[in-house]
């Protein structure tokens, strides 16, 4: 006994690493990418606002280029406004079909991002809206060039949000001109550039077709640009290998836009729903 | 420990920290040059601290690294790694006349040289196992390591500059 207590000894460093390497991987392993608790993410509190006051330092440096982004989105809101201006008399079916989807209308939250990072494998951002706010995790977010991200964890006044640059997140897509669908998923390359996987070979793609989101699931709304066919190729015989060029440079965003989907609570009630009668 | 030493160590883990999340989380040269100068504290602490001591606080910095960049346990892990073996490699690479009379290796104390074998070394393993846990296994074999290449000069590049700009020669 007393010789394995003098092993056990002489190796104590060793064992003590090996335990707290094991602590770190179960943390890392157990850290989900989504409805995580925000204490160990950049929304804690703490962390929230040790980066808002860097960017409020920061942020003078790209002035020039905020205010033009967002004068460019102010002009696109006007013109949809215009465009917008639907006959409300129902005079067919597919008026009626107009009025139904104007009902179902997404809201949208404006925030700024306080923190952001593009070249690791699994990229974050937080921004300055939190659970106060009603940000929840689970929630779309974009930009006016596009989407940006999932919310991932919140806090009271922040939320961390998972990139598009992030190895863990796939958007559901369609290629705008022909209808069909594939997920975006990023490869961890190039900040500039996803991957549009699972478009089967026998369609005909152009360069610079057209990537939207698809609107499958209650995340994103339809037809929210993730960017433009740049190339592609046969990798397999089933499936392309597609290269789309991100309508968003993730390196200068500045505000983006939390989508809130109205019907997210009813469906959430109603899978709950399901689990207390399984019960 | 004096208390001077205890003092100067506690002020460097925050002043390291700040500077690692604040200023050089965004700073990346070619898209691949990454800078952790954070583990300049790790590697000079003082050298009687024993091993179990050294895991704990690297943990502890690395830990606190990993939530500026919700990268939970990878910071941490790679941390933990370089502390377990420093003083395996400082016992490899004793200077001559040992190490009897100094408290801290840094440029300071001892040469531009042996100062080279010690950190780059650890650098690169740090790295190296950052980027790699990071990238969630081999898959992109030699696009992380060019990250890992790269981000290693640049780290230790800085290294070596903050030990010029901060620690004065004692003549």
């Amino acid at each position: 006994m007393y010789q394995l207590l003098k092993l056990i000894h002489s190796y104590r460093a060793f064992l003590v690493f090996l335990f707290i390497e094991f602590v770190c991987f179960w943390l890392l392993v157990r850290s989900n990418p989504y409805h995580s608790a925000a204490y160990f993410h950049t929304s804690s509190s703490i962390i929230g606002s040790i980066y808002q006051t860097r960017s409020n330092i920061t942020q003078y440096f790209n002035l020039p280029a905020v205010n033009e982004e967002l004068a460019n989105d102010n002009a696109q809101l006007r013109e949809l406004i215009s465009q917008s201006q639907v006959p409300i008399v129902v005079n067919s079916a597919e008026d009626s079909i107009k009025l139904s989807k104007a009902e179902y209308n997404y809201g949208f939250l404006s925030a700024k991002v306080i923190n952001n990072s593009t070249q690791l494998s699994h990229n974050f951002i937080t921004i300055n809206k939190g659970k106060v706010n009603g940000v929840q995790p689970g929630m779309g977010v974009i930009s006016a060039n596009g989407v940006v991200g999932k919310v991932m964890s919140v806090s009271d006044h922040f939320a961390t949000v998972s990139s598009l640059l992030n190895n863990d997140v796939y958007v559901s897509a369609v290629v705008k001109r022909t209808g069909n669908f594939g997920s975006a998923h990023w490869d961890t390359r190039d900040p500039l550039i996803t991957k549009l996987m699972f478009v089967p070979s026998h369609i005909q793609l152009q360069q610079g077709d057209t990537v939207m989101t698809s609107g499958f699931n209650s995340i994103f709304p339809e037809k929210i640009l993730i960017g433009f066919i740049e190339e592609f190729s046969l990798q397999t015989d089933s499936f392309y290998d597609i290269d789309v060029k991100l309508s968003n440079d993730f390196s200068r965003l500045s505000y983006v836009y939390v989508v809130r989907n109205p019907r997210r609570e009813e469906r959430i009630n109603l899978e709950n729903e399901k689990i207390e009668e399984v019960e | 420990m004096s208390s001077r030493v205890y003092i100067s160590t506690v002020i460097s883990f925050v002043a390291y920290l700040l500077f690692q999340v604040l200023f050089l989380k965004n700073f990346i040269l070619f898209d691949t040059a990454f800078c952790f100068i954070y583990i300049g504290f790790i590697l000079m602490l003082p050298l009687e601290i024993g091993p179990l001591l050294l895991m704990g606080i690297a943990f502890t910095l690395g830990f606190t690294v990993d939530i500026f960049y919700d990268s939970i346990g990878i910071n941490a892990a790679a941390s933990v790694l370089i502390a377990f073996l420093r003083p395996y490699w400082l016992n490899i690479i004793t200077p001559r006349g040992g190490y009897e009379e100094i408290v801290i290796p840094n440029l300071k104390t001892l040469d531009l040289g042996w100062f080279f074998t010690y950190s780059l070394p650890l650098v690169f393993i740090h790295h190296f196992a950052l980027f790699f846990i990071e990238a969630g296994g081999f898959g992109t074999f030699f696009f992380t390591l060019t990250k890992v290449l790269f981000s290693s000069i640049l780290t230790f590049f800085i290294l070596i500059l903050s030990q010029y700009l901060f620690y004065k020669k004692a003549v």
